[in-house]
């Protein structure tokens, strides 16, 4: 982390709006989308984001190492995701949801439709489709580690501090994501070549 | 030499390079460089993490999110923890004050027992009070200094040394 960046965040942590309005600057589209991915709504997400941002700003003071504030930060976010998931639980979020996935169990991938289009008929919109498909077979626990190696690139020991998991189950569980993403878009992708 | 496919998190390894100490990723590196099979997977694997980063699929944040992040913040005051509340209530600036405030209660509250004391030690004609038999030992031991002067003391003590004149007036009237 840069020490202006730093600096921001001691500031804000002293009680600095215009610090912590930069920090939003910085982190509020990433955390957004980390949010959206998790559950596939913007309204959600939208309500969410805000949600991360007044409970970080209210429990900055605690935060001793600034080093890892994005971390801590995604970890508030994971937590608002999770607390929404609990609240609608039994209403549309998979039953795996927050069991954690035993070492070998096998994954039901509700994946509609996995059939590739012809060559001609890809269009952005059926790609963002299928990615949305993708993310949402998922479970909850593949889907945050998978979000956040692929799309937000954060490194495996980041991801481990971020969803408070082993190295080895982090790294288990980005590969059989992944795997699975590969299944579905590699069929369009392949196509594509 | 092992097959990419041969190893545990096999291609995925080499695209995130997060794990370059392990001892298999300079195997399978090297396994790559000649395989023509597994350049093509980790090429079709590249594009799927492209798909997945691409901005285009991402959603942009609505318009005045840090305006409504910054009234709720506004209207939201922290939760302080008691220890917050002791860091808050120690602090230097506020210190001054209370500190002022401190010592003028301080000294109201000396002033009032020793007033008190005082009150109970003698009535309002300067007479001893006691309340009780131990009050009135206490009152009239030695040690006080507030004891009200016996009758042995109320002595004048200027008759003591009162001059005796035994010369005759010589203006008396004979």
């Amino acid at each position: 982390m840069k020490s202006e960046q730093a600096e921001i965040i001691r500031r804000a942590r002293d009680g600095d709006l215009e610090a912590f309005r930069q920090i939003h600057e910085e982190y509020g589209r990433r955390i957004l989308n980390f949010i959206y991915r998790m559950l596939d709504s913007r309204e959600d997400a939208e309500d969410l984001t805000q949600n991360v941002f007044l409970q970080a700003f209210h429990e900055l003071g605690r935060l001793q190492n600034v080093e890892r504030f994005e971390s801590w930060l995604y970890r508030i976010a994971r937590n608002e995701v999770y607390q929404l998931f609990r609240r609608r639980r039994g209403e549309a979020t998979p039953h795996e949801l927050l069991s954690p996935t035993q070492e070998g169990e096998h994954l039901d991938f509700e994946v509609r439709d996995e059939r590739p289009t012809p060559q001609d008929s890809i269009l952005n919109e059926e790609l963002g489709e299928a990615i949305r498909r993708v993310l949402n077979s998922l479970p909850p626990k593949l889907r945050e580690v998978f979000v956040l190696a692929v799309i937000h690139e954060k490194s495996y020991s980041e991801i481990s501090d971020i969803v408070g998991r082993s190295l080895l189950s982090v790294k288990t569980d980005i590969f059989r994501a992944r795997s699975h993403a590969r299944k579905v878009l590699g069929k369009y992708l392949e196509v594509q070549r | 030499m092992r097959a990419a496919g041969d190893h545990p998190n096999n291609l995925f390894v080499l695209i995130d390079g997060d794990d370059t100490a392990d001892k298999t990723y300079e195997e399978l590196r090297k396994h790559v460089e000649s395989c023509q099979e597994c350049r093509e997977e980790i090429r079709l694997l590249k594009s799927v993490d492209a798909v997945f980063r691409s901005r285009e699929f991402e959603i942009d944040a609505p318009p005045f999110q840090w305006e409504r992040i910054r009234t709720r913040l506004e209207e939201s005051q922290p939760a302080m923890g008691w220890w917050e509340r002791v860091y808050e209530a120690f602090k230097p600036r506020q210190l001054a004050w209370k500190f002022a405030l401190g010592t003028l209660l301080a000294v109201v509250l000396s002033l009032s027992v020793l007033e008190y004391h005082r009150y109970i030690e003698r009535n309002q004609f300067g007479a001893l009070v006691a309340y009780s038999e131990s009050e009135r030992q206490r009152i009239e031991s030695a040690d006080n200094p507030f004891r009200s002067p016996s009758a042995a003391q109320t002595e004048n003590p200027f008759t003591r040394f009162q001059i005796q004149d035994d010369r005759s007036n010589p203006f008396a009237i004979p």
